[in-house]
């Protein structure tokens, strides 16, 4: 056989065999064309980029870059910063306390604020019933959220129990009505408008879609503490960033040694795979790399009523114990666990699980110490 | 021939700011949001939008002729309860947005 023969077979076997690349932190989606792979490229240096206040940083802010914050192991990671939420639950409803400044309460102020009104950070709102921390978590993967059908979510819906089961999920709704699946209270239907917001709640950039700043505690903005006209990023770059974060692959799990194997098996014996469901699937999208694709997803998108330990804000239609199960990806670099961060290992935090995952979380506690650590060595691989 | 051609620019100078502004005036809006406050003395609404976590707070006020519609029929609107979710076709006008049809689409809990 010809040199070129033997390479013709050698690529179609590869072929044959799904040979496929083990995914890094940070690395695109596989099956990007071109185009996409360069916007990826480009959005990146959007999400890196640090906003100065000449720049439309502020007058509010929690950070000066996406990157920021979502930064380790690589761009998209995770962060050490915690933020501070806020909202109030009375007769029945709950109260973003917009009137006061919105849910996410700033951190800190620009030079020009500072000066102008003698504040570090945006005031807490006096009518908040309570207070949340939330850390910073990756976004690897999110693009592939995103692409999974609001009809799979609902599938795994059952807020009467009607299975008896004891796990009760159900969707959270946006403040327009559709299903919700971003953020830790999944109140956000999509990425692009978690993204586009997130540019203003989070570092005071306004842009296309959010042409407004977000007000001090419900007050209007002193005059000359902003002076960069709006909207501060245009829609190409708010476009690239949307890209970079919508084309970041979740990273391949660890190949799973006879202990992790066995950690698979406890995961679903002991009902955790009854809320992080392990495989989602995507459906039709314009983008093939997002097309039908069958992912390590790890939940089910859905809001589960947690406990009283847990419970912090309520946010949409989720009341102050429910949260959208964490989606279980690449966790194997974490050093602290849940929304807040509260936990710093994994059986921490799986010990902290409450409400609909009481079961579970006794049935973990139950385990000989072997199972037990062949579950976190299983979660350790993701 | 000179002078109607004079006038007909003299007019169309004078009228180009009304139209301008009437246009302006007429600039359609449609917020879909969570009801936050009903004033009914006041005929009108508070409304939750936005996008992501930056939420907004839109006030719109219901004329005598908006268009009330929800549960499959024409509703008063004391029967739009905070916590609803309401779609409110409006227009902009000297003292703010005006109604022309508001549509409950969900009921709040």
């Amino acid at each position: 056989m010809s040199r070129a023969g033997t390479w013709c077979t050698v690529a179609l076997a590869l072929l044959a065999g799904g040979c496929q690349r083990v995914l890094k932190p940070g690395d695109p989606l596989p099956g990007l064309t071109r185009p996409e792979r360069d916007r990826f490229d480009r959005g990146k240096v959007v999400f890196d980029s640090v906003f100065t206040p000449q720049t439309g940083l502020g007058p509010l802010f929690n950070s000066t870059a996406c990157g920021e914050c979502h930064e380790d192991p690589a761009a998209g990671g995770r962060g050490d910063e915690v933020e501070v939420h806020a909202t109030a639950f009375k007769g029945g409803l709950c109260d973003p306390l917009v009137e006061e400044g919105g849910p996410v309460i700033q951190q800190h102020a620009t030079p020009a604020l500072k000066q102008a009104l003698g504040i570090d950070s945006e005031p807490f709102p006096p009518s908040a019933s309570a207070r949340a921390a939330r850390t910073s978590p990756v976004v690897f993967g999110r693009g592939l959220l995103d692409a999974v059908p609001d009809s799979v979510i609902l599938k795994y819906a059952d807020p009467d129990d009607k299975d008896h089961d004891g796990i009760s999920g159900r969707p959270n709704r946006s403040v327009d009505g559709r299903i919700g699946r971003f953020g830790r209270k999944a109140l956000v239907p999509t990425l692009e408008e978690f993204n586009d917001g997130a540019f203003v709640a989070e570092m005071g950039v306004t842009n296309p879609a959010v042409a407004s700043e977000e007000t001090i505690g419900g007050q209007p903005i002193p005059p000359g503490v902003d002076p960069v006209a709006d909207p501060e990023i245009d829609a190409p770059a708010l476009d690239l960033a949307n890209a970079f974060v919508r084309f970041l692959a979740p990273p391949t799990p660890s190949q799973l040694d006879r202990e992790g194997q066995r950690g698979r098996t406890v995961f679903t014996d002991i009902g955790c795979a009854a809320c992080h469901i392990p495989l989602l699937r995507t459906g039709d999208n314009p983008v093939t790399a997002l097309r039908n694709k069958e992912f390590a997803a790890y939940t089910d998108l859905l809001l589960h009523d947690m406990g009283p330990d847990l419970a912090d804000i309520c946010l949409g239609l989720a009341t102050e114990p429910e949260f959208r199960t964490e989606p279980l990806i690449d966790l194997r670099g974490a050093t602290a666990f849940l929304h807040d961060g509260r936990a710093a290992t994994l059986e921490q935090a799986i010990e902290a699980h409450g409400g609909e995952a009481s079961a579970s979380r006794d049935k973990f506690k139950a385990l000989p110490p072997s199972d037990r650590a062949a579950l976190i060595a299983f979660l350790k691989a993701l | 021939m000179k002078q109607p051609n004079r006038a007909v620019a003299l007019a169309a100078l004078l009228l180009l700011p009304a139209a301008a502004a009437a246009a302006q005036r007429d600039v359609a809006y449609t917020y879909t949001g969570t009801v936050h406050a009903v004033q009914t003395t006041t005929r009108s609404i508070d409304l939750i939008v936005g996008v992501g976590m930056a939420l907004r707070l839109v006030h719109i006020r219901a004329a005598p002729t908006t268009s009330m519609a929800g549960d499959g029929g024409p509703v008063a609107l004391g029967d739009v309860a905070p916590g609803d979710v309401v779609r409110a076709d409006c227009r902009m006008t000297d003292t703010g947005l005006v109604a022309d049809r508001i549509e409950i689409k969900r009921r709040g809990q």
